[in-house]
């Protein structure tokens, strides 16, 4: 295992590097209360340019992290690595541990810059969005991971694209005919992102929701995982040579 | 006699310990005299003293050229699977342990239902919020990975070869609690306390103790990640626990008696540690 995950870090420099990349920019909207210090009136703008700025940066990552998948889709490799002692379990676990690995540099940097900037300007720690978003993604990527393996990256990708935009669809349905307090007025939006961060008190809904979201994002992983396993061999006989 | 091999050890040991005690204690001290331990300064360094054992133990394997061939980062689930769960349960025990024992040393009676209602809350908003404090602490703990990484990984399988597992529990943990006092001296551990040897003191034996757990989950998983998450968990869920007994809690001023029940609790941990997971490890590597 340790052998894959050193292998990953080698062929995925060009992921470390826009994961890296990803982060710098964003940094900068995360930690605008600090270079702004425009005192209490725009806080809660800032607020929104540091949340908004976690959630891209994340969002951004989660589309090319699924590329750690496309450095071994050979069939030369799928069958010496099954005939290997780590075999396809190792195989397919150095994959999702890498995908994990990513997402938690990028959590420890946000948390870094967000404490800081929180010492020095008394912003909100937005790294607690770090985590809310990486239990969203992990959730995604537990249905998207086995389509890759079975069916190879791009036919992935298309999964992907397809359950982002069902996402955004359900959440316009949701946001247009349901009388949600936080899409009311802008005012409203800006307690729900403090709520979020952890600053005023949540409803029950949202503290139960986030209560299971983290069990479910690793039980959810644990089973992709199985599925990948399983479907390992059968994606490799459709790899090029 | 020590041998070749341990003396090199042991030369290790001496610059990782004086490397980490560095980072920690030298810009305490430059904060202390120059901008105060009240300072944002001191705050700062706070947020970032955490990653100095990990800095620590990769300059010295950088120093000593041994690369990380016997490191434990990289997780092991294979058969390995229960002492993850154990990673996560063991710091709510530990935590309900010392609400019991607070309980029986110093409150009449103990009504969970109302004490949840004197929080100002509902049953469910209660739970839900440990459940949720319990998933941060189990997502986050790769910030603990910068402790973990000096202590769990580098130091004490060091010092067990050298020194063998007794002296190592002990010793380890005062390296630790050396290691902690700036954190305890400027507040940030257990407050503004009035004797500060004594706040030394109880670090000390805290971090004996906390890092006994670490090393035995260590051992038996062969991962430093199950001490992260044992560290990661206990310091997110307490919260939601010790908020049962803060109405009592303020009423004690004395350091030790404040204290006594997590010592204990701790303790207790450390010998069902020791006697049933260090036990189940030794049968398994027996057979």
């Amino acid at each position: 295992m340790r052998g894959l995950l050193y292998k990953e870090f080698c062929l995925g420099r060009k992921n470390l590097l826009a994961v890296f990349g990803t982060e710098l920019i964003f940094s900068i909207t995360i930690a605008f209360p600090t270079i702004m210090d425009k005192g209490k009136d725009m806080s809660a703008v800032f607020n929104i340019l540091g949340f908004a700025g976690v959630v891209l940066m994340f969002l951004i990552m989660m589309m090319f992290v699924p590329s750690i998948f496309d450095n071994d889709e050979h069939k030369k490799w799928a069958y010496f690595i099954c005939s290997s002692p780590e075999g396809c379990r190792g195989q397919v676990a150095s994959k999702y541990l890498f995908a994990v690995i990513l997402y938690m540099i990028a959590f420890v940097w946000v948390y870094i810059i967000s404490s800081v900037q929180t010492v020095l300007t008394d912003a909100p720690n937005f790294s607690l969005i770090g985590l809310y978003m990486i239990w969203i993604l992990i959730i995604m990527h537990s249905i998207e991971f086995p389509f890759i393996t079975r069916f190879g990256t791009k036919l992935g990708n298309s999964v992907r694209t397809v359950m982002f935009m069902m996402l955004v669809n359900i959440l316009l349905i949701i946001f247009g005919f349901a009388d949600i307090e936080a899409v009311r007025s802008p005012e409203a939006f800006f307690n729900f992102v403090e709520k979020l961060l952890g600053k005023s008190g949540m409803s029950n809904l949202t503290s139960i929701f986030l209560a299971v979201l983290p069990f479910a994002a690793i039980i959810c992983y644990l089973i992709s995982y199985r599925i990948s396993c399983a479907l390992y061999i059968k994606g490799a006989e459709s790899y090029d040579k | 006699m020590i041998n070749k091999s341990d003396k090199a050890t042991a030369k290790k040991l001496c610059i990782f310990i004086a490397l980490s005690l560095t980072l920690s204690l030298l810009p305490a001290l430059i904060i202390y005299f120059t901008a105060g331990f009240e300072s944002k300064a001191m705050t700062v360094y706070s947020v970032l003293m955490p990653f100095t054992p990990a800095a620590s133990a990769m300059l010295t394997r950088l120093i000593s050229k041994e690369g990380m061939e016997d490191s434990m980062l990289v997780p092991k689930f294979s058969g390995k699977g229960k002492y993850y769960i154990l990673a996560v349960l063991l710091p709510v025990v530990c935590l309900i342990l010392q609400i019991v024992i607070f309980s029986a040393a110093y409150i009449d009676r103990f009504d969970l239902s109302l004490r949840i209602r004197f929080l100002g809350v509902t049953k469910l908003g209660w739970f839900s919020t440990l459940f949720y404090q319990i998933g941060i602490g189990l997502t986050a703990c790769v910030l603990m990975l910068g402790e973990e990484l000096g202590w769990q990984d580098y130091l004490y399988p060091k010092m067990q070869r050298v020194f063998g597992k007794p002296i190592t529990l002990i010793a380890g943990g005062i390296v630790v609690g050396i290691w902690n006092i700036p954190l305890v001296v400027s507040g940030q551990y257990f407050g503004n306390v009035k004797d500060k040897a004594a706040a030394i003191v109880l670090a000390a034996l805290i971090c004996i103790l906390t890092e006994a757990i670490c090393q035995q989950l260590t051992e038996s998983s062969e991962s430093v990640i199950t001490a992260a998450i044992f560290r990661s968990v206990i310091h997110f869920s307490s919260p939601a626990f010790l908020s049962l007994i803060t109405l009592e809690q303020r009423k004690i001023t004395d350091l030790f008696k404040f204290h006594a029940p997590q010592l204990a609790a701790l303790a207790s941990v450390v010998v069902f540690c020791i006697v049933f997971v260090g036990r189940k490890n030794k049968l398994a590597k027996q057979a």
